[in-house]
């Protein structure tokens, strides 16, 4: 087993005129579980073949264990890799896609690999196919294949490519719980690359999230969900995606409100609970995105219900998910959603009234870097409050 | 019935029978005139010229007999083509291999023009090249060689060859290969392990399109050829004497130079429609 450094690792494609990855630095414990994340073509991908091996990075360092590894070949990297089309080699049955790497680069016996090729089929489950060809399997059953591929190499790292993207949802699932428990249990190094934010979230002790070629930010899944480093981290991770209105800061009647900029009179009050957050680094006159998580907007049928400050709104659609309902409603011409108690189902076009707490609020200033994330100890504690309960902000930069 | 009928605006049975009578008529077209040579060289002379052509006769195996053991013999000839045809086979499928691998993997500037430039070279007749590779073999000592026809095949036949591998190497996932890297095999290995067994159907097209060229080329056999290297082409047109055509042993070599491509073709067809890439990689 070993840690995975990755320095000011950049990749150029076409001369350089597309920046696949900019001057990434990452490093991976060793028997970590990193999840990158990023939507298509954030190069997420590449920076998980520059690893393998399979692209040469233009500018940087990658070393596995104490070894840089940028001359070597992928074979010499003593990793192993699943791809997101499971790359099983046709012509061959289970047994051999599975011992075809230790074939090629161990010196075992016909007997030990075999041996060593059912311990792994029997770990995955795979028992009785292993005299199947790779053509006759289902998708999760080649998956698992695909699996027990890298696994029976016991490599230095696993690198996984998107490996559930051809499943079905309830089998991905299903093989995110495995690949975790496998993962565990034999405490190998990995990396895994996901466009999926929830993969990322269940699966990651750490997530990087990635976008344009640049690492926006890495952390425990919770920190990043919590404190986002900026607005694209915040709309990325998190479903459904944080509500955000953009928004001014004025000054009346001696309080700081946040004002949206579009038609809608959308404001809010920072000072109305008193309890003013001095380091806030805000001043009259700043443009900042004020963004709020669905699960901490609190909506309620009569006014009456809240105590501080709240906003009328017409409900748009109701997406009834049976645990909670997903209520969609427009703030300051965005579409807002809220996830609320499955109790509360109001009709579309209805009249509602909604506020968040303090302690909810996001912030980003214009660059879109986060000014202050939300600071509620338990999510749930969202629905329990109904009026603005000021708190001290975080400061996240 | 009705359904399809309105849809297509043809009525049923045009729309039912029609490719089958279509297909019946190509199939006379292709088929009868070797439906004829076949039964013309077991024919003795007199009848193969009677009119209206009679379909019960005594069948004669005697041009066959003659063929072999007769003046003349059509073996040396047969064995000629054999050895060229391989040769040719051969030395077209490993070429094309490694030139069609290449030009689907390798990322290289100008790949299109580079490949068009290959096919290009097949667009000249043959007869342009004859004369100055003549000259060519002449220097080269490659004239009335098995050698030399092989190459003069193999030109010709390699950019189909080239092109036709491409096409198949471009069906095979290039995700195979990297995991056969990562797995611990080489570059080579890759190629000879996972990529090379998949490319199996087309080594054999274009081992089949060779042969065929080969076996059934005429002027480069007739032109870099004298007794020794001479092929079944030759002995055929051989049988046009001054005294006359031998019409029946024509026929008889006609049938002996089409049966073992009719065979060959059959034999391969099957593994030609397989799956290529065997449901490698679901997409």
């Amino acid at each position: 087993m070993a840690q995975i450094a990755l320095n000011h690792v950049s990749k150029a494609f076409n001369n350089g005129s597309i920046v696949a990855v900019n001057d990434l630095s990452l490093e991976i414990e060793d028997e970590e579980f990193l999840v990158l994340v990023g939507p298509s073509g954030c190069g997420k991908s590449t920076t998980l073949r520059m690893i393998a091996g399979l692209e040469d990075p233009t500018g940087g360092d990658i070393s596995i264990g104490t070894t840089r590894v940028n001359n070597l070949e992928p074979r010499e990297r003593d990793i192993a890799m699943v791809f997101q089309n499971y790359a099983l080699y046709p012509h061959m049955n289970v047994r051999e896609n599975i011992g075809f790497g230790l074939r090629l680069s161990t010196d075992l016996s016909d007997a030990d690999i075999e041996e060593r090729v059912e311990d792994v089929a029997s770990l995955l489950e795979i028992g009785e196919l292993l005299d199947k060809k790779p053509k006759s399997l289902s998708g999760g059953q080649q998956q698992r294949v695909a699996l027990g591929r890298a696994i029976v190499r016991d490599p230095e790292a696993f690198l996984f490519d998107e490996p559930l993207s051809n499943l079905d949802a309830k089998l991905r699932k299903q093989m995110r719980t495995e690949i975790s428990r496998i993962q565990e249990q034999l405490g190998v190094t990995s990396i895994y690359v996901t466009h999926d934010q929830e993969e990322a979230m269940t699966m990651g002790d750490r997530i990087a999230v990635m976008n344009d070629g640049t690492l926006q930010q890495i952390g425990e899944p919770n920190e990043v969900y919590n404190h986002p480093a900026n607005q694209f981290v915040a709309g990325f991770i998190g479903s459904p995606s944080m509500n955000t209105v953009e928004a001014e800061a004025v000054r009346r009647d001696g309080q700081t409100v946040l004002e949206s900029v579009t038609s809608d009179a959308f404001t809010y009050d920072l000072d109305a609970t008193g309890d003013t957050n001095a380091d806030l680094p805000i001043e009259v006159g700043d443009r900042v995105t004020v963004g709020v998580r669905p699960e901490d907007v609190v909506l309620r049928a009569e006014a009456a219900a809240f105590e501080g400050q709240h906003h009328t709104t017409t409900v748009d659609v109701v997406e009834p998910l049976g645990s909670d309902n997903l209520l969609y409603f427009d703030v300051g011409s965005r579409t807002w959603t809220a996830r609320v108690s499955p109790g509360f189902e109001p009709e579309s076009g209805t009249s509602v009234h909604f506020s968040f707490p303090r302690k909810a609020l996001y912030i980003f200033d214009e660059e879109g870097t986060t000014v202050e994330s939300r600071n509620l100890a338990d999510p749930a504690e969202a629905r329990q409050v109904t009026h603005g309960d000021g708190g001290d902000g975080v400061v996240n930069t | 019935m009705s359904k399809s009928t309105a849809s297509s605006g043809l009525p049923g049975p045009v729309r039912r029978y029609g490719p089958y009578a279509f297909l019946g008529v190509v199939a006379i077209w292709t088929l009868l005139p070797l439906f004829w040579m076949a039964i013309s060289s077991l024919k003795i002379r007199r009848s193969m010229f009677e009119f209206p052509p009679t379909i019960f006769f005594d069948p004669t195996l005697q041009y066959y007999v003659d063929m072999f053991m007769g003046s003349n013999p059509v073996t040396p000839f047969l064995i000629n083509s054999i050895i060229v045809a391989l040769g040719t086979a051969v030395l077209s499928v490993s070429l094309g291999t490694v030139g069609g691998y290449g030009l689907s993997r390798l990322d290289l500037r100008g790949k299109k023009h580079l490949a068009f430039w290959i096919i290009s070279t097949r667009m000249a007749p043959i007869v342009v090249v004859v004369i100055p590779l003549f000259y060519l073999y002449s220097y080269l000592n490659l004239l009335n060689t098995h050698l030399g026809l092989i190459i003069a095949h193999t030109t010709f036949n390699l950019p189909f060859a080239i092109w036709l591998m491409r096409s198949f190497f471009d069906e095979v996932p290039e995700a195979l290969e990297e995991a056969a890297r990562i797995d611990g095999a080489t570059k080579w290995e890759a190629f000879r392990k996972v990529s090379l067994p998949l490319v199996w159907p087309g080594m054999g097209a274009t081992a089949i399109i060779a042969i065929v060229f080969s076996w059934n080329d005429f002027i480069f056999a007739l032109i870099f050829t004298s007794n020794a290297t001479q092929t079944m082409p030759i002995a055929a047109s051989q049988l046009v004497t001054q005294t006359g055509t031998l019409w029946g042993r024509v026929m008889a070599t006609g049938v002996v130079i089409l049966l073992p491509m009719v065979t060959f073709g059959v034999i391969v067809k099957r593994h030609l429609v397989s799956g290529l890439t065997m449901g490698a990689v679901k997409e």
